[in-house]
């Protein structure tokens, strides 16, 4: 077992009639980078606050580094880099003015890291934040978090804004800040990033984890599509692990069928559909994101 | 003029999307016009009284404030010599507001963008924008015109008057739409119209009060050369908009030598590095209320200059008032130094009044921060949020002692010059201390309000403006003491120059405002970050 440098179990948080986090549950070992997907307004951005102490909880556990956030925060965030969804720099600083300040922040700076990264970002230090695009803007707050010597970053959707190039350059730096050992909690409401980024992934919806594990483990439990037609009726009843069976027969009467079934399944049911004699046999194989969309559009708790 | 088309829409939408700013502005200049309209009309009754108008002006003073306005013996020259002021700077400033609102705002906010890519011309939006904002000066002037009329001006020095208003606007329309394209961010097209408006009222009052040509670059000074209840002349009125013209054209020139969401200006760079003392949180907090400071201070040193400048107008005026002489006797000389003094305690209380605005602001302003996201990120470093309350409370705090003094030493010298006998610097610096106390009050307001009711700090203001108005409109309306000690500006003590504070008051308010504090720090670390 790693060391879980963060664990939350059973948040809770409500503002007024909205209930934000209902029950959530997120943890992150030392050394991973953890996927945290989920759709708009679900309340991601209302869990890392509350990790870092800047909103308090109404109920659940939280553990940051092992101490309690709200009340540790200072110390606490002495090896944490925080990266807010959307932030309005300082407009009448530079580009570089807000990265020293913003790092100043964060911990302490590696130097020539931060010249590496602001180079590579394609950033120029010298122009008013104000005169940024926002893609630029975020470049900013992204470089003096990655420049900074930190055991945990913490990024709230942080490609927002990033043209193609740029997001791999991102995904290049993270990869190298992993390689270093640096953990990241990374929040996004896109599944490309975070399957391209991330070790462990937890996918939340309105406030509630629905699933979360490696992305072997959450393939795994996402199931194929088969779809078969076969001369007889299939016997399916001897199959286990195959769900949302729907059966018909086409004009030259052979048997229409459609299911999802487990992994472990597809053996025993390509089986069974071969005893009754297959004219036709598709099997889509499980995607992430069957599994997300399913999360996304799957119906309220 | 090819690349308009489409202008029809734009002036449909520069309209739908502004016409609750536009009738504000219209309705608020002619509303201006009425009050003073009325209350002038019931005080100069006949026209003895409006000939006895010009001489209780004092001199001067006077045209510094309001340039010369001619025709002072008639209803219609009093008028616009009391709507002066307004006058000055309500024109300017709504032909800002309005034309850089359809210009360089929609345009920074990508808005423009988008409609250009439409079957919109190049050009339209900013003839739209002139369009509208031309249309909205010009009925305000017809409206104030009209009003003047109304209560008995003569009429065609009011269509002319009305009409001088109009051009005065539309040079600044101009201004506005060249501004728009010289700069690239609005932020900026309004610190040049602010800058220019200033800068133009200043040169007409010089202009008038040595007579001589500075009056002449200034369309303040043109819109007086009309002289409209005076022996009226159109040429001036034809000077401005003649201006106003060369200005709108000069704003399509540079219109069509730019790109669309780029200025003429390019944006200045500078150090891609901070500096030692921006990393510290005390540095930066500076660096972001320095701006504020110095533009109040720079409004408090102009305002108490001003005032203290009038203090030989003072003591004339309620010498030669015979009422007030004959009640005097003998010993007048003295007794009207006394009620100087008294005057002078209002200007203090006014520039308390003006500090305690700075300081609502200012704390007011780390809303803004809470807003932007940065407070997120400074309070995800190891910093506290007492520490980081107590730096911008700190830096604020000192930033309106810095105003307070500025201020009052602008208050205190001018009046020294004006008189020119003793040293009033001392006794208005001791009067501003007094005062102090009534200002902390609204730290601690803003402050608790912070902490606990952030969404809630209009109401700030609003104590503010409540406590500004018993204390300035009490005494004279009579109200019970309770009351006006219940505005902190009172409270302090009556008549700060002559009597001093008032022990109990300052002991009181002392308290509230430390209570107020304290309060404010609990809630704020208490509270969830950010309240939207
Ligand atoms: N300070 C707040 N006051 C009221 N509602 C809030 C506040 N913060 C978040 N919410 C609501 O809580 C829900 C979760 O928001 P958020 O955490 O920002 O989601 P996400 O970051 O996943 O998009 C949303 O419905 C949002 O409107
Ligand atoms: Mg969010």
């Amino acid at each position: 077992m790693t060391e879980q440098l963060v664990e939350i179990t059973g948040l809770r948080k409500r503002f007024g009639r909205v209930q934000a986090l209902d029950g959530l549950d997120l943890s992150v070992g030392r050394g991973e980078v953890h996927g945290f997907l989920g759709p708009n307004g679900s309340g991601k951005s209302t869990t890392l606050r509350i990790l870092l102490g800047l909103t308090r909880a109404d109920g659940g556990v939280v553990r940051l580094f092992g101490g309690d956030p709200w009340k540790d925060a200072v110390e606490l965030h002495g090896s944490l880099a925080y990266v807010p969804g959307d932030v309005t720099l300082w407009p009448g600083l530079t580009g570089g003015q807000c990265i020293d300040v913003l790092a100043r922040a964060h911990g302490r700076v590696d130097e020539r890291r931060r010249a590496d990264l602001v180079d590579r970002f394609d950033l120029d230090p010298t122009r008013r934040s104000r005169d940024y695009s926002k893609g630029n803007r975020q470049k900013v707050s992204l470089v003096a978090a990655l420049a900074t010597d930190v055991e945990l970053l913490v990024l709230d959707e942080p490609t927002a804004g990033l043209d193609p190039l740029m997001e791999e350059v991102f995904q290049q730096v993270v990869h190298e800040r992993r390689a270093e050992g640096t953990t990241v909690l990374l929040s996004s409401h896109l599944l490309g990033e975070v399957e391209a980024l991330a070790d462990r992934v937890s996918i939340i919806r309105s406030g509630r984890t629905v699933t979360t594990g490696t992305l072997t483990e959450l393939r795994r439990h996402t199931r194929s599509a088969v779809r078969a037609v076969t001369v007889r009726p299939p016997d399916l009843d001897r199959v286990a692990g195959i769900q949302d069976v729907r059966t018909g027969t086409d004009d030259e009467g052979r048997t229409d069928v459609h299911a999802s079934c487990e992994p472990d399944a597809v053996g025993a049911l390509v089986g069974a559909l071969h005893d009754a004699g297959i004219h036709t046999l598709t099997v889509t194989p499980p995607s992430l994101d069957d599994l997300f969309l399913e999360a996304y559009a799957g119906p309220d708790r | 003029m090819t690349g308009t088309h489409g202008v029809g829409t734009m002036t449909g939408i520069a309209l739908r999307t502004g016409w609750k700013v536009l009738v504000t502005w219209v309705l608020a200049m002619v509303g201006v016009m009425a009050v003073t309209g009325s209350s002038i009309g019931a005080l100069y009754d006949t026209p003895e009284k409006i000939r006895g108008y010009a001489a209780s002006l004092g001199g001067d003073a006077m045209a510094v404030l309001n340039g010369r306005v001619a025709g002072l013996d008639t209803l219609g020259g009093v008028l616009a010599n009391e709507f002066g002021f307004v006058l000055s700077f309500g024109m300017p400033l709504m032909a800002v507001a309005l034309t850089s609102r359809a210009t360089r705002r929609d345009e920074e906010a990508g808005r423009l963008e988008l409609l250009l890519a439409a079957r919109i011309g190049r050009r339209a939006p900013l003839l739209a924008a002139v369009l509208v904002s031309s249309g909205a000066v010009l009925l305000t002037g017809l409206g104030c015109g009209a009003v003047m009329a109304a209560f008995g001006a003569d009429a065609a020095g009011s269509l002319l008057y009305g009409l001088g208003i109009a051009a005065l606007g539309f040079v600044f329309v101009g201004v506005t739409a060249v501004a728009a394209q010289v700069v690239e961010h609005n932020r900026q097209v309004w610190v040049v119209g602010i800058a220019l408006t200033a800068l133009l009222y200043l040169l007409r009052g010089l202009g008038a009060l040595e007579r001589n040509a500075l009056l002449w670059l200034s369309p303040h000074g043109w819109v007086d050369e009309v002289r409209a209840f005076g022996e009226p002349r159109v040429w001036p009125l034809m000077l401005a908009l003649g201006v106003g013209l060369a200005l709108v054209a000069l704003a399509f020139w540079f219109l069509d030598r730019r790109d669309v969401g780029s200025a003429l200006l390019r944006p200045r760079r500078s150090v891609p590095r901070a500096s030692a003392a921006l990393r510290t949180p005390l540095g930066l907090a500076v660096r972001q209320h320095r701006g504020a400071v110095l533009g109040w201070a720079v409004v408090a040193a102009a305002l108490m200059g001003v005032y203290g400048s009038l203090a030989q107008e003072i003591i004339d005026v309620i010498l030669d008032n015979p009422a007030l002489g004959g009640f005097l006797g003998a010993d007048a000389e003295g007794l009207a130094e006394d009620l100087l003094r008294t005057v002078m305690s209002t200007f203090v209380m006014m520039l308390a009044m003006l500090v305690a605005a700075f300081v609502v602001a200012g704390i007011g302003s780390l809303r803004e921060e809470e807003r932007a996201g940065r407070l997120e990120v400074d309070l995800s470093a190891q910093r506290s949020r007492h520490s980081w309350l107590g730096v911008h409370v700190l830096v604020v705090t000192a930033g309106a002692l810095v105003v307070g003094l500025v201020g009052a030493l602008a208050l205190g010298g001018s009046t020294s010059a004006a008189l020119g006998e003793r040293d009033w610097v001392g006794d208005v610096l001791s009067g501003a201390l007094v005062q102090v106390p009534a200002v902390l009050v609204f730290v601690g307001l803003a402050v608790a309000l912070l902490g606990w009711w952030p969404r809630g700090h209009l109401l700030a203001w609003g104590v503010l403006a409540v406590g500004a108005l018993l204390a300035y409109l009490g005494p004279g309306f009579d109200l019970p003491d309770v009351l006006l000690d219940a505005s902190p500006f009172i409270a302090v003590g009556q008549d700060v120059l002559a009597d001093g504070a008032s022990t109990p008051g300052t002991l009181v308010l002392l308290s509230v405002g430390l209570v107020l504090t304290v309060t404010g720090f609990v809630g704020f670390r208490r509270r969830d970050v950010p309240v939207p």
